[in-house]
């Protein structure tokens, strides 16, 4: 049974449409490029082959949010394999660029397996990179038999379709019309859920992780589809210009390419294909006096574009005429009827003799608590009294030393924050966690695919999904349901916490961690968050912890209160049982009283 | 036996360059977490120093001081005028210090031409220690940069300088209320990063060639020595440039200058895979 809580005026394309609107850009440009005379033709597909690697780049960087200076490594590779391989004979060309392709997405997805299987910080991750592409000229250098060394390989055939061996009029032709489809494929491809997701990533990446996202595969799946189309622009490169050598992984190219990245804008799949193409055209246009002052303006528009308009210069302008930089999508919302979150007599969440340290200092000391039933559990305490590492911990955001936790009768010790999510626990942070570019809308429905969210899901799925009744409930009873469409970033920030509970309902929640969720609210907002969420547990059965400091909020709504001071558990009953318990009065109050 | 000699002095020799080029970087980008990809530049910038000086007729032992104060200047202005604007900032940080790296490389390429410079070397001759002749030249440059790292490493670890730095790298707002001047400290430290880079350069200077591409060979293996040697860890610095200095210098010995930068890419991964993240480096 589905009900539409809300669907959009707006029409929205149809993916026939949108696929329509791709070939008929791309054949204006090559009608567009024909009718630019052979010169300007020929410039017009070398600098769309730059542009489709700017768009890798943006794929990896704009999206994913990870700044890699190594989108060389694939494009090189992808050049000298095509080079290597490509002979006079009459065969297609075809394979050669799905050799270039798969090597350049092998390449990336292996330098993303070493960067995030850690986690590495963003910094890291550019060193690594940026030394990676110094590594590979090198080895272009030195690997003479191969890669013909210092001079490179010259004399590269041209494009081969199907056994017709391509002039150089008809090749760019060919070129600028395949560069502009993949990058309409990958512009596509970004309005679909896996776009939203990614920006996710970028955005707050432990909020995904809380959602049940696995955002180290997606990244990979992000560097892998980035040096897929880096190898491709590569391997069209090289038949362009007919030769390919060492420094086409040099230091230059990579900086340009970040730097036409950078002052497009990145994070729309436009603005790095206009920052290539107006920069390529205006430094050929420029005359060889200028050439030697030309690195040298490209260093210094560099540094003013990154601290004066680091976000691009497209999304400024489209912000200067009021235009949104990214278009929501609008996501149909239907409720979705989820089996009662409790069945049975089975322990819902059981943690037993967690200990947590930080170095010397001991936050958790063989903490032990357990939900056994549709229950609302208050966790409250002193500062410092492990609370939130504690509620961390019980959703494998946070790893601990010893301790076993299981999670509806299955032991998940050890596992990670989306598989938590998985099982059905759902969380929601102190500060709140939003993902602020998306809609309200799309945030909930990243927030409802969270636990089905493989990559291809995520392609296939089309923009309509179930949400949660407790989701549902919270658009109705708050303002947040007449601003679907508005971009979280704008919401106030009692706001954000409902949207951030409601996110915590979409996907199908059989245990939900809420920390403070009254952080920041007035005594009367305060009293009506204890109201709606008393009523979200009466009515959905649905187990809830709390932690709070509130005292008026707890006498509101908790069934019970665990009580922890200095990471231990102290006391554990009713409100009622646990205001008058001696253990706790002496640590709220001092030991006198 | 002689040839092991030459290697241990080879790789001894290695790790002292490796240790004056990377300390700046160490205290900028390992202590106080601001990432600076035209360190290398800075010390190409030492390298021109020595160079000009040497034009003037100035004794190679003047360019060195020369060189830490010009290139000090030079860190001062860039940390006032850019660093400062963006340090909250990582990614642009990268980026915009990548753009003051081409700034520098074309000023001194616009200025000084393509062409390889050289600077004499101002102790010519061999040494005979150990059994084996050593470029006096090269002693020397140990002496030198050991005792300038360790001069920079007790002045950040032990001095009223090191306490308040370690300050603001704990707690940047504590330390403001408690009223140390930070903005004036990052200044000092960027500073003397920077100084520290400028001596390294003239150092350098007289064993191979000065060009404008020159930091581009530093840069690498200064940021594999930080890497190594551990965030937040300032003595990991040493640490750090003995292990790469000995990898290199194996790898070197059985292979070729590819293979010894392949190594110190895996050296990297490798380290990075095993190392806790949870460092200061992992500031995201």
């Amino acid at each position: 049974m589905t009900v539409v809580v809300r669907g959009f005026g707006r029409r929205r394309a149809r993916p026939g449409a949108s696929t329509l609107r791709a070939v008929a850009v791309a054949a204006a440009a090559v009608a567009a490029s024909a009718a630019l005379g052979d010169f300007r033709s020929g410039q017009l597909s070398l600098f769309l082959t730059l542009a489709l690697l700017a768009v890798s780049l943006d794929l990896v960087w704009g999206y994913a949010g990870i700044l890699s200076l190594g989108q060389l490594v694939p494009f090189g590779t992808g050049a000298y394999v095509t080079a290597v391989i490509t002979d006079d004979s009459p065969t297609s060309s075809m394979p050669a660029l799905l050799v270039a392709a798969l090597v350049g997405a092998a390449l990336s997805s292996g330098i993303g397996l070493a960067a995030f299987r850690r986690r590495l910080s963003l910094v890291v991750v550019g060193l690594f990179t940026l030394m990676l592409s110094l590594t590979f000229e090198q080895i272009a250098e030195q690997w003479r038999s191969v890669t013909g060394g210092f001079n490179g390989l010259t004399d590269i055939p041209r494009l081969n379709l199907l056994g017709l061996q391509l002039g150089d009029g008809a090749q760019d032709l060919v070129i600028t019309a395949t560069c502009v489809l993949a990058i309409a494929a990958v512009r596509l491809l970004l309005g679909r859920p896996i776009g939203a997701a990614l920006i996710g990533v970028r955005d707050n990446e432990r909020r995904m992780d809380a959602l049940g996202y696995d955002t180290e595969r997606l990244k990979l799946w992000a560097f892998g589809l980035g040096g897929a189309l880096a190898g491709l622009a590569g391997a069209l490169y090289v038949h362009r210009t007919g030769f390919v050598s060492p420094g086409i992984f040099g230091l230059t190219l990579a900086t340009n390419i970040v730097l036409w990245t950078l002052i497009g804008g990145r994070g729309t799949v436009v603005g790095p294909v206009i920052g290539t193409l107006v920069i390529n055209f205006t430094s050929a246009a420029l005359a060889d006096v200028w050439l030697q002052y030309w690195v040298l303006a490209t260093g210094v528009v560099f540094v003013a574009a990154a601290v004066l308009v680091p976000e691009g210069l497209v999304p400024r302008l489209l912000r200067l005429v009021g235009r949104p930089v990214r278009r929501p999508a609008d996501p149909m919302l239907s409720v979705r009827v989820d089996p009662p979150a409790v069945d049975g007599d089975r322990a819902l969440l059981v943690a037993d003799g967690i200990d947590k340290a930080f170095g010397s200092f001991v936050v958790l000391d063989g903490i032990s608590i357990s939900i056994e039933r549709a229950e609302l559990r208050c966790l409250i305490g002193p500062n410092g009294a492990g609370k939130s590492t504690l509620l961390d911990i019980l959703c494998g955001q946070q790893g601990h030393q010893r301790g076993v936790i299981s999670v509806f009768g299955e032991d998940v010790t050890g596992r990670r924050g989306w598989q938590f999510a998985r099982c059905g626990v759902s969380r929601k942070f102190q500060a709140p966690h939003v993902i602020d570019s998306l809609s309200v809308a799309e945030n909930l429905a990243i927030a409802a695919w969270g636990p089905r969210s493989s990559a291809w899901f995520l392609v296939r799925t089309d923009w309509s999904v179930g949400i949660g009744e407790g989701a549902a409930k919270i658009l109705e009873r708050t303002t947040l349901g007449d601003r679907c469409d508005v971009t979280a970033g704008a919401l106030s920030h009692g706001e954000k916490q409902w949207l951030e509970i409601a996110m915590a309902l979409a996907a199908p929640c059989r245990l939900l961690l809420l920390d403070e969720p009254t952080a920041g609210l007035t005594a009367a907002e305060s009293l009506d968050a204890a109201a709606l969420l008393r009523d979200l547990h009466a009515e959905l059965a649905l187990p809830i912890v709390i932690v709070e400091h509130d005292m008026s909020f707890i006498r509101a709504a908790a069934d019970r209160v665990t009580v922890l001071a200095r990471g231990e558990l102290i006391a554990d009953g009713t409100v009622a049982d646990v205001e008058v318990d001696p253990a706790v009065r002496s640590v709220y109050l001092g030991d006198g009283a | 036996m002689q040839s092991l000699t030459l290697e241990l002095l080879n790789g001894l020799s290695l790790f002292a360059t490796l240790a004056i080029v990377a300390i700046g970087l160490g205290v900028v980008f390992g202590l106080m977490g601001v990432i600076n990809l035209a360190h290398g530049e800075f010390v190409m910038v030492g390298a021109y120093v020595a160079v000009v000086a040497d034009g003037q007729g100035l004794s190679h032992w003047v360019a060195i001081p020369l060189a830490a104060v010009i290139v000090g200047l030079l860190g001062a202005f860039v940390e006032v005028s850019l660093v400062r604007r963006i340090r909250s900032q990582p990614e642009l940080t990268i980026l915009a210090t990548f753009g003051l790296s081409i700034i520098l490389r074309q000023l001194m390429e616009l200025g000084f031409g393509k062409e390889f410079r050289s600077v004499p070397n101002p102790v010519p001759g061999a040494t005979n220690a150990l059994g084996v002749l050593f470029p006096t030249y090269r002693y020397l440059l140990m002496v030198i940069s050991l005792v300038l790292v360790l001069a920079t490493l007790l002045l950040f670890t032990r001095s009223r300088l090191g306490l308040v730095v370690r300050a603001i790298v704990a707690d940047r707002d504590l330390a403001e209320s408690a009223g140390i001047r930070t903005s004036a400290t990052n200044l000092l430290a960027f500073a003397l990063g920077a100084a520290t880079a400028g001596v390294a350069g003239a150092l350098v200077a007289p064993l191979g060639a000065v060009e404008p591409n020159l930091g581009l060979t530093y840069l690498p293996g200064a940021f594999l020595v930080v890497i190594v040697g551990g965030f937040n860890r300032l003595w990991g610095v040493l640490t750090g440039a003995v292990i790469v200095a000995a990898t290199q210098t194996a790898v070197l010995h059985v292979s070729d200058a590819v293979w010894a930068q392949i190594s110190s890419l895996v050296l990297a991964v490798v380290v990075l895979q095993v190392r806790d993240s949870s460092t200061r480096g992992a500031v995201t």
